[in-house]
């Protein structure tokens, strides 16, 4: 079976700048966590389809808003994350909780803007969810209810497990030379691990690549006829889906693990969550730590992996609780690396001329997601 | 847990492994011709626990300990050889290494190691359980805090501070006066001339520092 993606969607700018309009500017993105946000004037602030945003507690409140200064249009909050009034720091013009400037140092004596003038100033505000303990933002000015991007089931599940994090987060960047939808194709490819990270990942746990006929007939049947905007929701929530992957073998009892509440759902699985467009969960442990990923796109060959680890929430104070997440960092890593090793490989043979590629029944979530966005991509329908 | 021989009179148990276990060794040799020198290379289990059920043959009395443990998690696992030993009611003194400079009134933590050809300026401190590897240079009045581990060639300036359990590669230098948090790596070599936050990984591997919030 030939795959719906053409090169062109790994290198073209048009169709890059085309994603960020119609998926990261109109989908719900996953934006960080509401323990980094638990305090007046805490706050967190990344770009979402090139758009600065920053989400700010204002008296227990979240509010996120485009993190752009209305006087000279810089940036507000830096540092990815931090505790702060939200104020310029170019020329001290301090936002309140609707995004209005409360305080404009000199107005009177050298701005002397208006009534009108002064109240018309706001910065432009963005939809805001919680999902649990997970943050995420929409930027539309009319955002599609969650409810068409994510099933109930999924989101009872990210629920469950985000609210069983603990507060203390590792938080690290890899940037890598591929494009960003490699990333979640790689992810749903449940062959790779073997082949990829057959001394790393697989030496451990056995990933399977198992093909559901009904589904494949499915994503067939869609491909061949003219789906409808309920039938494009369907699609869309389909994308999204946390499961118990594979079976975990025995393994050590971690001092650790006595210090933690472990995921209640948890058993002795490797669980994954994939969040479509970007948002990878899993918890290789069966519910003792979870690793957070955010695949960001940067350029049509240009991605950047955000990486968080947290351990199940403390049930006491455990000293050694930051050596036990920069060890599941650096541990982790290594896998991570193999990933973008071999996503840069996909993408260093593309070409405007590079053959397309020919998949396997397996690959039916791929083909599912393939079919959707070349959809949108090539104007077929809009949501 | 291999061990060479025992002295019942006079002994001393440098407990741990790798290089810093044979470096610590050769350093009590030479410091203590007198006494026994037991080298006890320790293993861990697939949880990292040490078996240290061998020090009930002991007697804290006759028996001093050095916990000669490199920085693997974040200096918590040399820390808690230590605190085993302590709680077993033994000694661990620290270890000068001959050809260390320490000036006079320095004072050194309990388990706390100076590698050969350090020079450790007066008025500085280093706490307990700190390992200054050999050729490292920590300045005048500069504060060491415990369980840090620096490795050969580091060098830290006059009056700056390393928060706990921090590790500081060779090839860095802190410059004067900056405060390095506690639980923070600096691996990437160079001059660091900003404070460092808590809890901050500067790595080689990743293009910022690593941080860990809350």
């Amino acid at each position: 079976m030939r795959s719906r993606m053409r090169p062109e969607h790994y290198l073209s700018e048009a169709v890059f700048a085309r994603e960020q309009e119609l998926l990261f500017r109109r989908l719900w993105i996953f934006f960080g966590f509401k323990t980094l946000l638990a305090r007046h004037n805490d706050y967190l602030e990344r770009s979402i389809g090139g758009v600065p945003v920053v989400v700010q507690n204002f008296n227990g409140e979240l509010k996120a808003f485009e993190n752009v200064c209305l006087h000279r249009q810089a940036r507000i909050q830096t540092g990815m994350s931090g505790r702060r009034p939200l104020l310029c720091r170019y020329h001290g013009w301090g936002y309140d909780a609707a995004g209005r400037p409360e305080n404009i140092p000199f107005h009177d004596d050298i701005y002397r803007f208006g009534a009108g003038e002064r109240a018309a100033l706001c910065l432009r505000q963005f939809a805001l969810k919680t999902v649990g303990n997970a943050v995420f933002v929409n930027l539309a000015a009319e955002p599609i209810p969650m409810a068409w991007q994510f099933s109930a089931p999924f989101m009872d599940s990210l629920r469950s497990c985000s609210e069983s994090w603990d507060e203390e987060i590792i938080f690290g960047r890899m940037p890598g030379r591929y494009n960003w939808k490699l990333a979640f194709e790689n992810l749903r490819d449940g062959n790779h691990p073997r082949f990829v990270h057959p001394s790393t990942l697989a030496k451990h746990v056995t990933f399977q690549a198992p093909v559901d006929e009904a589904a494949l007939a499915a994503v067939e049947a869609a491909a061949a006829g003219t789906p409808g905007p309920r039938e494009r929701r369907e699609q869309l929530r389909g994308f999204s889906f946390g499961v118990p992957d594979a079976p975990l073998g025995p393994r050590p009892a971690y001092d650790w693990h006595e210090h933690v509440e472990r995921w209640p759902e948890g058993g002795d699985y490797y669980y994954n969550w994939l969040a479509y467009p970007n948002l990878h969960i899993a918890s290789p442990d069966g519910g003792y730590s979870f690793t957070i990923e955010r695949h960001v796109p940067v350029a049509p060959g240009q991605s950047e992996l955000l990486v968080w680890w947290v351990l199940a929430r403390k049930k006491d104070r455990y000293p050694a609780s930051p050596a036990v997440l920069h060890a599941m960092m650096l541990g982790g890593r290594p896998v991570l690396e193999e990933d973008i090793r071999v996503m840069e490989l996909v993408q260093s043979g593309l070409h405007a001329d590079a053959p397309i590629a020919s998949q396997g029944a397996y690959e039916y979530l791929s083909r599912g997601v393939e079919q959707w966005y070349s959809d949108l991509m090539d104007g077929r329908f809009e949501f | 847990m291999s061990s060479d021989t025992l002295n019942p009179t006079t002994t001393k148990l440098v407990i741990g492994a790798g290089d810093f276990l044979d470096l610590a060794c050769e350093a009590w040799r030479a410091l203590e011709p007198g006494t026994a020198i037991e080298r006890v290379s320790l293993a861990q289990d697939d949880a990292y626990r040490f078996d240290l059920a061998f020090l009930a043959e002991h007697d804290p009395a006759r028996v001093t300990v050095f916990a000669a443990f490199d920085d693997r998690f974040l200096n918590f696992k040399r820390l808690e050889l230590l605190a085993f030993c302590r709680m077993r009611g033994y000694r661990l003194p620290p270890c000068v290494a001959p050809g260390a400079v320490v000036a006079p009134g320095v004072k050194l933590g309990e388990n706390a190691f100076v590698g050969q050809g350090a020079v450790l300026a007066p008025s500085c401190r280093v706490e307990h359980n700190a390992v200054i590897g050999a050729n490292c240079s920590v300045g005048f009045a500069a504060r060491i805090a415990h369980s840090v581990w620096m490795e050969a060639g580091a060098v830290i300036g006059d009056r700056a501070e390393i928060g706990a359990h921090t590790s500081v590669a060779s090839g860095v230098v802190v410059a004067r006066g900056v405060k390095v948090g506690k639980l923070c790596e600096l691996r990437v070599p160079g001059l660091h001339r900003e404070d460092i936050a808590d809890k901050t990984y500067c790595n080689p591997d990743y293009p910022d520092p690593l941080r860990i919030f809350n």
